[in-house]
């Protein structure tokens, strides 16, 4: 909650419909003083096409998740690995990553290695470019929640008669659970969002199908509102969810 | 409970912290591990709880020799109580789970009579009314109360306690150490590093002063501090009553 500046959560929805009636309104003015001319009629034509492409920026999103939690996991094990080849490694893997754009990362993989390799399905390709892209910053959140836990406990569990296993079962995972899950719902966001760039190699997501409704009907509010709509009303309840776990994991230290 | 150290050697870090520590049979059921900070009273105890393997010497507790083995050493663990400074229990279980899990998963209890004594053992020391609360929802002292019912629910042959009042305020210290001394008067066999040495000199039989990693004097903890033998521990006593 502390990012939103707000004292008390309770009064986080209200706040929201608040801040959306007076930018509402703005709009409003704005668009007022231009005089536009609104014609739903023609998009809502469209309306299969829209949900179509909102069940597949869904679906990108919930793959990705899946795999780059895989691949995250990995990178932040091999990052701990007492291997050097394997460390190496991950680090080289998560540094590229998080140094370049995503769209640059969309353009090189598709056009450079996929068309090379014969990827065809663009779903495909998608998926495995999102994930690699999220997985490296999913390693650093694994990461950070492993070597989150203080020695102490640890230390507690191993004066107990803890084995190894026990220790990794009962009092790693759990506790690295707890700091892992408010960063990767915030990935999660991420993931839907970014899933938008995916449109320029043609993945028949939200965004491209929304552009490609504007083009047939050329309507570019009618068309972009919905689809601005259509990430808000994904983002908008994981991002509460995020505030919610944030709170249950302080131990208030 | 019987003690006793022969030319006990340890290295950290590749630094010899003890070298050739040595103490002859004594036995108490109280013992205080005092001296100036530096001199080795973490280091023994966490030998003497087999967590910190010697690098040569040996430590006979009740005439039983600690065994060397990291799964020799993790039985002896399990059988003794170990309570350090803060942060001693789970941060992610309540009070209550916090006795079960090493009572159930560790030594094998049944959970009906693991639940059953975990209860019985905080009512005993009325903290019943916060068993199902998590560490950060309890004082300094509450936490630190847990951590010794923790330690002691599974009946342990000795009770290890390194500093547990040193992070809390005197209110919630005079609260630990008057359990401590009720634990001790109740006959379990306790071993307590401390600075509150009136408190050391009330409640052990045999006091060890420690210092550059050498038992430098021990005794029957009255003759001890009335008549200090060595002119380092009579400083120290000195220095330290004064306060
Ligand atoms: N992990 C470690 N690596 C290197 N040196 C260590 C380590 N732990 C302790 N020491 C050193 O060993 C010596 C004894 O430490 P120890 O913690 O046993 O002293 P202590 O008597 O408990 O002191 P205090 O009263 O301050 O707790 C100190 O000089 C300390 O610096
Ligand atoms: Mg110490």
């Amino acid at each position: 909650m502390r990012a939103l500046g707000l004292k008390n959560p309770r009064w986080l929805p209200l706040h929201v419909l608040l801040g959306v009636v007076f930018l509402s309104g703005l709009c409003t003015l704005a668009l007022g003083s231009v005089s536009y001319q609104w014609n739903f009629e023609a998009v809502w034509g469209y309306r299969t096409k829209f949900l179509a492409g909102w069940a597949v920026t869904i679906l990108l999103a919930i793959c990705s998740l899946v795999l780059s939690t895989c691949l995250g996991l990995l990178a932040a094990l091999m990052r701990r690995s007492v291997w050097m080849p394997f460390r190496a490694t991950a680090i080289v893997y998560t540094e590229l990553i998080r140094s370049t754009p995503l769209l640059v990362q969309i353009l090189l993989l598709y056009y450079g290695i996929f068309q090379a390799v014969g990827l065809q399905n663009r779903f495909v390709a998608g998926v495995v470019i999102l994930s690699l892209f999220a997985g490296a910053y999913i390693s650093e959140i694994i990461r950070a929640g492993i070597e989150g836990i203080p020695q102490t406990q640890l230390e507690s569990a191993r004066s107990l008669g803890f084995t190894p296993f026990q220790t990794y079962r009962f009092v790693i995972l759990p506790q690295a659970l707890r700091q892992i899950l408010p960063p990767m719902t915030g990935q999660f966001i991420s993931l839907i969002k970014d899933s938008s760039l995916l449109s320029i190699i043609g993945v028949q997501e939200l965004t491209l199908n929304a552009r490609e409704i504007n083009s047939y009907t050329y309507s570019t509010l009618e068309s972009y509102l919905p689809l601005a709509l259509g990430y808000l009303l994904l983002t908008l309840p994981l991002s509460m969810l995020a505030h919610q776990l944030e709170k249950r994991i302080g131990y208030g230290s | 409970m019987d003690l006793e150290i022969r030319d006990l050697q340890l290295g950290l870090g590749g630094k010899d912290i003890l070298q050739g520590m040595t103490l002859p049979q004594v036995s108490a059921n109280v013992f205080a591990l005092i001296g100036p900070s530096g001199g080795g009273k973490s280091t023994l105890l966490r030998v003497i709880g087999g967590l910190l393997p010697p690098d040569g010497g040996e430590v006979l507790l009740n005439r039983e020799r600690l065994p060397e083995d990291e799964k020799s050493l993790r039985q002896c663990r399990r059988k003794t109580g170990m309570v350090f400074q803060n942060w001693n229990l789970f941060h992610h279980l309540t009070a209550f789970e916090n006795l079960m899990l090493p009572l159930t998963q560790v030594q094998g209890m049944p959970v009906e009579e693991a639940e059953a004594k975990s209860m019985a053992c905080l009512e005993r020391f009325q903290l019943a009314d916060h068993a199902h609360k998590k560490p950060h929802q309890l004082s300094g002292g509450q936490q630190q109360r847990v951590a010794i019912i923790r330690a002691l629910v599974i009946e342990p042959r000795c009770l290890l306690l390194d500093e547990p009042t040193s992070a809390l305020d005197p209110e919630m210290a005079a609260q630990v150490l008057e359990m401590i001394e009720e634990v001790a008067a109740q006959g379990t066999p306790v071993m307590l590093v401390t600075h509150h040495l009136a408190f050391a000199r009330r409640v052990s039989d045999t006091t060890l002063f420690l210092a550059e990693g050498q038992i430098t004097e021990h005794g029957p903890t009255s003759a001890f501090f009335e008549r200090p033998q060595t002119e380092a521990c009579r400083r120290f006593l000195d220095r330290v009553m004064r306060m």
